[in-house]
């Protein structure tokens, strides 16, 4: 078992997430933004040491450019003309600032995402799934039984092709594909044939009873339930405060400076989305003690 | 071209083709910050949903359970078949046998699920609802289309349906995914450049899953019309 | 007290005029284990079947099947789900979902069990079976023992009353066999779950049995202890004689006391008395081939590796005469699989030499080498077939050839009458049994002439009758001049029928020599025949040579 913010319950986890992809995706104001982008940017960090450095220099950065770039290039909107393009179109100050307000969202969801694949594993989307369908639950976690299966008799059927000569040495594509679907076609057989297995052995075991149960192998705690609670009240500010931190850029660029209720929110935010990475820290903490 | 289409298809049909207008009217109203990938996002949740909670009303029997989790499997990993042929991706193709095959509810499920457990591999991402409801559609369009027509006579249009739905449909849908990460306006000639840009991969892609389909689209209607017996389902839908 | 009684069972499948099963009578009582045997096709897995009402093939029913005194109809698929554990053959398809826990959950959830149960039954189940290692993991990152063994715990979830074995370890190693056939037994001596088990290798579970059931064409042949199995039947009966363990054979034929010995020690203290006198004659002169010589391939210094990790084959040698039938023994991950791919070309050779038919194998380009020099048999044989009948897969072996249709219509005659499939070619390849399968894909193998088969395990869940047939097959190949190569682990079939074996242990050729001489010098890894008499005949391998020598001995 993983400790801290993995050990969170799946439920409370992606309620978090939720909140957090619709804040980082959804927000305008730079202040509501740069808090989003930098309280994951620190837990990736604190998850992936150097390469969540390293994926921000190699990608974050260069589509914030790119970003900019195409803003200015199709969005011609905008009071600031920098220069005129060769086309004949304006090319403005808030078009570009635009653009980077809208590649600092992306890239906030981006590096969102990649805590979120961290924390939410296959098993917690398979958990969360079965409470809407228990059935396609079911078949996602099968599906990822056959997957490892289907790729090594895959490699089992190239190799035996091989070894009675009939490889795919033939030129030219649709030769190449005609070739590649036969195997296609052992493949299939194989995996559907030996399904039947699978379905016997579902059957042997009395899948299809009424009343079947799902079973979690995850506890609802009092912190899981308070993790909720932060989030969803954290979710219902964001949305009535929105008007409080909100900006507009085009065609003049407006930023207000936040009142009262907006940087209290503001503060709220950033405990809040920061509570992943407090929350393996403490727990880090605590553990080193206990050893 | 149906000629019965279960209450099912027309409900999930009706859900696909009503929801996402009343969710473009509610984030119009409720939030005008001009994300239009959170609005696509929230309108494709509403589009895939009914279609997963039907699935579960429905009766299935076990054995239709293991053909889509086979089937999804073999979509997302055959590609170790054809190491040596690294433009062509056989998922579209095999969702749309498989659609052919067994009707257009179990063509969307397919479809959304392969595309779901590719990403369960490399951890998902932006694109990922874009890609469940493009490849589900092709599914369910292709399932729509032919599940209830006479297999033999078709080996010909089903490969050209299934790579202009490859092309048409998930190249499209996927597409629009850039358009709404990376443009600020939606208007024609901002979109365009992403359209145009991924048009040389869509048209690979359409055209590889056309030329597959053409190969495979027997032999494997021969394997399911077996398996229809041996795993003791008997009709499609 | 009876679990399942079975009375004047008759069942035919649907279109077929032959009865699979016929007026089968018996009972099974609670906490017993009884091996039911019986060779391919002889109804004994439908047998099994018709004792799991959820797996129950549709057919033509006859007669009366009663659980836990109820009959069959009366009998709800819940309570059968819950009290008829059936594990099944194929380990990597009858695992259901992709980690260990929630396979291990499975079943009890289709039961309905609150979570707060299965939690309990899960720690007390992987206690049990000492999971714990493996609780986190996902199925495919498991051994094929351990797949089945979590299968089993699967079942055992369910608190089952009676445990149903269909073959369970034929796609194990024996190592992994051995495990899985104790846990069995403690199962049944332990918690008095009964134990209905069918199984190819009965040298290990013979021990453990109560009752031993052997079927032959749909009717119950005997129906007895295994020790008080009548010895005529050896004489009389070909499956018997062929499939029962070595020191039951020895000790039937030489009628060394009234109850026969299961174990290799009993027939070894049986044989010590009525030998008396250490024996005077203990050589054995067998008939060994004589072989070409002229080799089909030499190895010299190969050495390789699959990633920096480490050496799985070092400095490794080994001469292949031409024309022989020669087996590569060794422990599991000792390097035998890496050998045969090196040798048959399918890896490359990046380190040392090796010549096939005198040629260095990276002067063969790859459409030479494949088309009439070498061939290699797939451990896994569904990886040759996609069509609809054997036969269709057949004539795609040839279809890169530019033969007439006539011509290749002939040969595949020809090849089928020589693997013995002409009866299956009409059969869908899925539809034939393992054998049979196995023999089918000899065919689309020899189909491309080649002068050197490879085979890997080629007899894993072969029944003996089977396996003699497929010896016979590659025994008309070596005569005429083909070269077969095979990775085993079945030193049973291996002394009897191979020409020279060669052992790999940590990636080198640590032993090769004739058979009969291999299996003699090994002290431990030797066939169950040589250990049982050994210290009266060291050099007898097989039941026969035994047999015949202690014949000879008392004789005289």
């Amino acid at each position: 078992m993983k400790t801290g913010f993995r050990s969170v319950h799946p439920f409370s986890a992606f309620i978090f997430y939720l909140f957090v992809f619709a804040v980082s995706i959804t927000a305008t104001h730079p202040l509501t933004l740069l808090t989003a982008i930098t309280s994951a940017f620190i837990y990736d960090i604190k998850l992936r040491g150097k390469k969540a450095v390293s994926f921000f220099m190699k990608l974050i950065l260069p589509l914030m450019t790119v970003s900019a770039l195409i803003n200015g290039l199709f969005n011609h909107s905008g009071v600031t003309v920098l220069f005129k393009l060769p086309w004949g179109n304006n090319f403005t100050f808030e078009a570009v600032v635009y653009g980077l307000i809208f590649a600092l969202r992306t890239g906030a969801m981006l590096i969102w995402l990649f805590s979120f694949n961290e924390v939410i594993t296959n098993d917690k989307i398979i958990y969360l799934f079965g409470r809407i369908s228990p059935k396609t639950a079911l078949i996602i976690s099968m599906a990822l039984r056959f997957i490892p299966l289907v790729i090594s008799q895959g490699e089992e059927i190239t190799k035996a092709q091989k070894g009675i000569g009939s490889a795919g040495t033939s030129k030219g594509l649709i030769k190449k594909i005609n070739s590649a679907s036969k195997r296609l076609s052992v493949l299939v057989s194989w995996t559907l044939e030996r399904g039947i297995d699978t379905q016997q052995s579902m059957a042997a075991r009395g899948y299809g009873l009424k009343g079947r149960t799902s079973f979690s192998p995850y506890l609802f705690t009092l912190k899981d339930a308070l993790m909720l609670i932060f989030s969803i009240v954290g979710a219902v500010l964001y949305f009535i405060t929105s008007d409080s931190l909100s900006a507009l850029f085009i065609p003049e660029i407006l930023i207000p400076f936040p009142d009262i209720t907006g940087i209290s929110v503001s503060v709220f935010f950033a405990f809040l989305m920061l509570m992943p990475f407090l929350y393996d820290i403490l727990e880090e903490k605590k553990w080193s003690i206990s050893r | 071209m149906l000629k019965k289409p279960s209450k099912l298809t027309v409900i999930s049909l009706l859900f696909l083709f009503l929801l996402p207008p009343a969710v473009i009217y509610l984030c119009m109203t409720f939030f005008d910050s001009k994300s239009y990938y959170a609005a696509a996002v929230l309108i494709i949740i509403c589009a895939i949903i009914p279609f997963f909670v039907f699935f579960e009303k429905r009766k299935i029997r076990t054995g239709e359970i293991v053909i889509i989790a086979v089937m999804t499997a073999l979509s997302v990993a055959s590609r170790s078949v054809m190491a040596f042929l690294p433009q062509v991706k056989p998922t579209c193709a095999l969702v749309v046998v498989t659609a052919v095959a067994f009707g257009p509810n179990v063509g969307f499920l397919t479809g959304a699920l392969s595309m779901f457990l590719s990403n369960f591999i490399l951890g998902q991402g932006m694109f990922t609802p874009f890609q469940m409801l493009g490849m589900g559609l092709v599914g369910f369009i292709a399932g729509a289309v032919f599940s209830k027509k006479k297999h033999s006579e078709k080996r010909l249009s089903v490969s050209i349906t299934g790579g202009l739905l490859c092309f048409a449909v998930y190249g499209f849908i996927v597409d629009s995914c850039s358009v709404f990460m990376l443009s600020s306006s939606l208007t024609l000639s901002s979109a365009l450049p992403f359209y145009a840009s991924g048009l040389p991969f869509n048209i690979i892609h359409a055209v590889t899953t056309a030329v597959l389909l053409f190969f495979i689209n027997k032999p494997m209607n021969d394997k399911f019309s077996r398996l229809r017996i041996k795993y003791g389902i008997f009709s499609a839908e | 007290m009876v679990d399942i009684s079975v009375k004047n069972l008759c069942f035919s499948y649907p279109g077929a005029d032959k009865k699979t099963l016929e007026n089968i009578s018996f009972e099974i009582n609670k906490g017993e284990f009884i091996i039911l045997s019986g060779r391919s096709g002889s109804g004994k897995s439908t047998l099994l079947r018709m004792l799991k009402p959820e797996l129950t093939p549709h057919g033509n029913l006859q007669g009366e099947i009663t659980f836990f005194g109820k009959n069959k109809s009366d009998y709800s698929l819940r309570d059968s789900a819950a009290d008829i554990g059936y594990l099944l053959q194929n380990t990597e398809y009858q695992t259901v979902t992709h980690s260990v826990r929630s396979e291990l959950a499975f079943g009890a959830e289709n039961l309905g069990l609150p979570t707060g149960t299965i939690r309990q039954r899960i720690a007390e189940i992987s206690a049990y079976f000492s999971l714990d290692g493996i609780i986190d993991k996902k199925i495919d990152e498991l051994s094929g023992g351990q797949k089945q063994l979590v299968c089993l715990a699967g079942i055992l979830m369910m608190h089952p009353k009676v445990l149903i074995f269909d073959e369970p370890a034929s796609q194990l190693d024996p190592m992994a066999a051995e495990t899985l056939f104790s846990t069995a037994n403690k199962l049944c001596k332990e918690n008095s779950m009964t134990v209905i088990m069918t199984e190819h290798r009965l040298q290990s579970i013979i021990p453990y049995a109560d009752r031993l059931i052997v079927l032959e064409n749909g009717k119950i042949l005997t129906d007895t202890k295994p020790s008080l199995l009548s010895k005529k039947l050896f004489e009389e009966n070909e499956y018997i004689n062929l499939s029962m363990p070595s020191p039951m054979r020895i000790s039937a034929a030489l009628n060394l006391s009234d109850e026969l010995p299961l174990d290799i020690g009993g027939c070894r203290k049986l044989l010590g008395e009525k030998l008396k006198l250490p024996p005077h004659d203990t050589n054995y002169e067998g008939e060994t081939r004589h072989l070409s010589k002229s080799y089909a391939i030499e190895a010299k210094n190969v050495s390789f590796a699959y990633d920096k990790s480490g050496y799985v084959l070092r400095n490794f040698s080994l001469r292949i005469p031409e024309g022989s039938f020669f087996a590569v023994l060794g422990a599991n991950a000792a390097g035998k699989s890496t050998a045969i791919s090196l040798l048959s070309g399918l890896l490359p050779c990046r380190s040392g030499k090796i010549k096939i038919f005198g040629k260095d194998i990276k002067k063969y380009k790859d459409s030479d080498l494949y088309n009439g020099t070498v061939a290699v048999l797939p451990q896994k044989c569904e990886a040759l077939f996609a069509g609809n009948s054997v036969k269709e897969d057949l004539m795609n072996a040839l279809s890169g050839s530019f033969l007439t249709k006539e011509i290749k219509e002939k040969k595949i005659t020809e090849t089928a009458k020589l693997t013995e499939i002409s009866h299956i070619l009409d059969r869908h390849p899925y539809d034939i049994s393992g054998g049979e399968m196995q023999r089918a894909a000899l065919a689309i193998v020899l189909l491309k002439n080649p002068r050197i088969v490879f085979m890997d395990e080629p007899t894993k869940g072969m029944d003996p009758l089977f396996k003699d047939r497929f010896a016979g097959i590659i025994k008309r190949l070596c005569k005429s001049g083909t070269t077969v190569i095979t990775v085993s682990h079945d030193t049973e079939f291996c002394a009897r029928h191979c020409d020279r074996c060669a052992m790999i242990s940590d990636g080198l050729c640590v032993l090769e020599a004739d058979s009969h001489e291999f299996f003699t010098s090994n002290y431990f890894y030797t066939t169950a025949a040589n250990k049982t008499a050994r210290e009266f005949f060291p050099d007898a391998v097989t039941e026969k040579e035994v047999i015949e020598l202690c014949l000879k001995n008392l004789q005289s």
